[in-house]
């Protein structure tokens, strides 16, 4: 029973739910949050609210870690000069966060600053604030990227990666 | 009042066309006998079939009952004259034509004027054997006791069989029972469930049926609606649907949830999820990050060496 309505839940929650709880004017300025972000260092960020899985992803027992690694692969968060493309991924249906960061900055970070983040990122999503939780995510992830990755000036800072919010 | 049906022979596909049939001329019928009687008595009888003396309570023209089937109806209205008051009489004729059978009984029931004077409890049935048609035609005083809905039912489910069976006396002796048990003021006992099969409608019909109709529902509506909307008014016309046809709201419910979960399943409905594709080109190739070799190597997904970390809300 359960399971029948985790999966109604996942087919009536779609594109325009994730829309919905970012607002329009909110993924504008989530938009240009990253963009000021990035313009600081030379990491990539990528932001994804996905209101609910297919049904064939249903059906094949997909959860949210999976998916976010899926998203990660067809995002191309993978495909950035230095390794350190991160995304954040989260799961309407599923009330699930996922932070994923490449090898490159990964291997530079402390353990728990994801689980951490993740966990701050869960308080405020609870209240149902998503815009500041995820201004909250991009300004640690930012800051966490200045200290590794710098833009110094030498390297040139290309936009890797598209910054606007990907709503599935 | 008009309770007229036809008795079509026991193929379903012809008992159905009847049905329909049927169905049409009592619609049709319900509003214009008045017209169409005096219509016809003002043609005159030259078109029309006269309307015969009123020489006994059953009257053959067609020689289809033999005299003791005739003198056993009779002893039956008489006795129920005697016993209840009330006149019956039954009219077998070869047709009609052209005039209909409902025009025709009521001319003769105007002309018999048949029950009590003060009264006026006549009772008449009309039998129309090459027409294939019947008819009870009521005197308003009995019709509390008998009303429409009695009439075809003693048509329906008493005269129809036996005459299709060409039981001819049996069915008329067992719908004077019937008649007589209702101007004594009992129901008619619930007839048992022989009923018609081609309006009965197979569950398992229905949900192929429905199974059918749900992507092109569906489809149809996410042409003007949003994916949800879509999806429930698939669920409402199609549990709306289940319910009539079966008359079980559970039925109904059970399918309109059905129908809304596979028509959400069905997913791209107004293109909430078309666009999965559209925005996730990146800007990968231009940048040589292939001939580099160094990203492209790490792109399989499954197996990335990258770290991170999941939560919920």
């Amino acid at each position: 029973m359960n399971t029948l309505i985790r999966w109604l839940r996942h087919l009536w929650l779609d594109a325009a739910d994730s829309r919905r709880c970012l607002t329009r004017a909110g993924l504008q300025r989530m938009e240009e949050a990253v963009t000021r972000s990035e313009a600081r260092h030379l990491g990539e960020l990528r932001l994804c609210v996905e209101g609910g899985l297919r049904m064939s992803e249903l059906w094949r027992g997909v959860d949210a870690s999976q998916r976010a690694v899926q998203v990660f692969s067809q995002l191309r968060v993978w495909d950035t000069a230095h390794n350190n493309g991160v995304l954040i991924y989260l799961l309407l249906a599923d009330r699930r966060i996922e932070i994923l960061a490449d090898r490159g900055l990964h291997s530079r970070t402390a353990p728990d600053f994801w689980t951490t983040l993740a966990r701050r990122l869960s308080d405020t999503l609870h209240q149902g604030d998503f815009e500041s939780g995820l201004a909250l995510a991009i300004e640690e992830i930012g800051l966490l990227l200045h200290q590794h990755y710098p833009d110094d000036g030498r390297t040139h800072n290309e936009n890797e990666l598209l910054n606007a919010v990907v709503l599935l | 009042m008009h309770a007229l049906l036809r008795w079509p022979p026991r193929r379903p596909l012809v008992t159905l066309a009847g049905l329909l049939l049927g169905l049409a001329f009592s619609l049709t019928l319900g509003w214009v006998p008045a017209a169409w009687a005096q219509a016809n008595t003002a043609t005159g009888p030259g078109g029309v079939l006269a309307v015969p003396a009123l020489s006994a309570r059953v009257i053959d023209q067609t020689g289809t009952l033999t005299p003791e089937q005739l003198r056993a109806l009779s002893d039956k209205l008489q006795a129920l004259e005697t016993q209840r008051g009330s006149q019956v009489v039954i009219l077998m004729v070869p047709s009609t034509q052209p005039e209909d059978i409902a025009a025709y009984g009521q001319r003769v029931g105007d002309t018999w004027k048949i029950g009590r004077r003060e009264v006026g409890d006549g009772l008449l049935v009309i039998v129309a054997l090459q027409d294939r048609r019947m008819r009870i035609e009521v005197a308003k005083t009995l019709e509390g006791a008998i009303p429409d809905l009695m009439a075809s039912r003693i048509i329906e489910r008493t005269l129809k069989p036996a005459f299709q069976a060409g039981a001819y006396a049996d069915g008329l002796s067992a719908a004077i029972d019937q008649i007589d048990q209702l101007i004594a003021g009992e129901d008619l006992p619930e007839p048992s469930a022989d009923r018609d099969r081609s309006e009965e409608v197979a569950p398992k019909d229905v949900l192929v049926f429905g199974l059918m109709s749900v992507p092109f529902l569906f489809g149809v509506l996410s042409k003007v609606l949003g994916r949800k909307a879509s999806a429930l008014g698939t669920g409402l016309i199609g549990g709306g649907l289940t319910w009539w046809l079966t008359a079980s709201l559970l039925l109904g419910l059970i399918a309109a949830v059905l129908a809304v979960v596979l028509a959400l399943a069905l997913g791209t409905g107004g293109g909430g999820r078309g666009g999965r594709g559209g925005s996730w080109g990146g800007g990968g190739f231009g940048r040589g990050g292939f001939g580099g070799g160094g990203g492209f190597s790490s792109g399989g997904g499954g197996n990335f060496g990258g770290g991170g970390a999941s939560g919920r809300w």
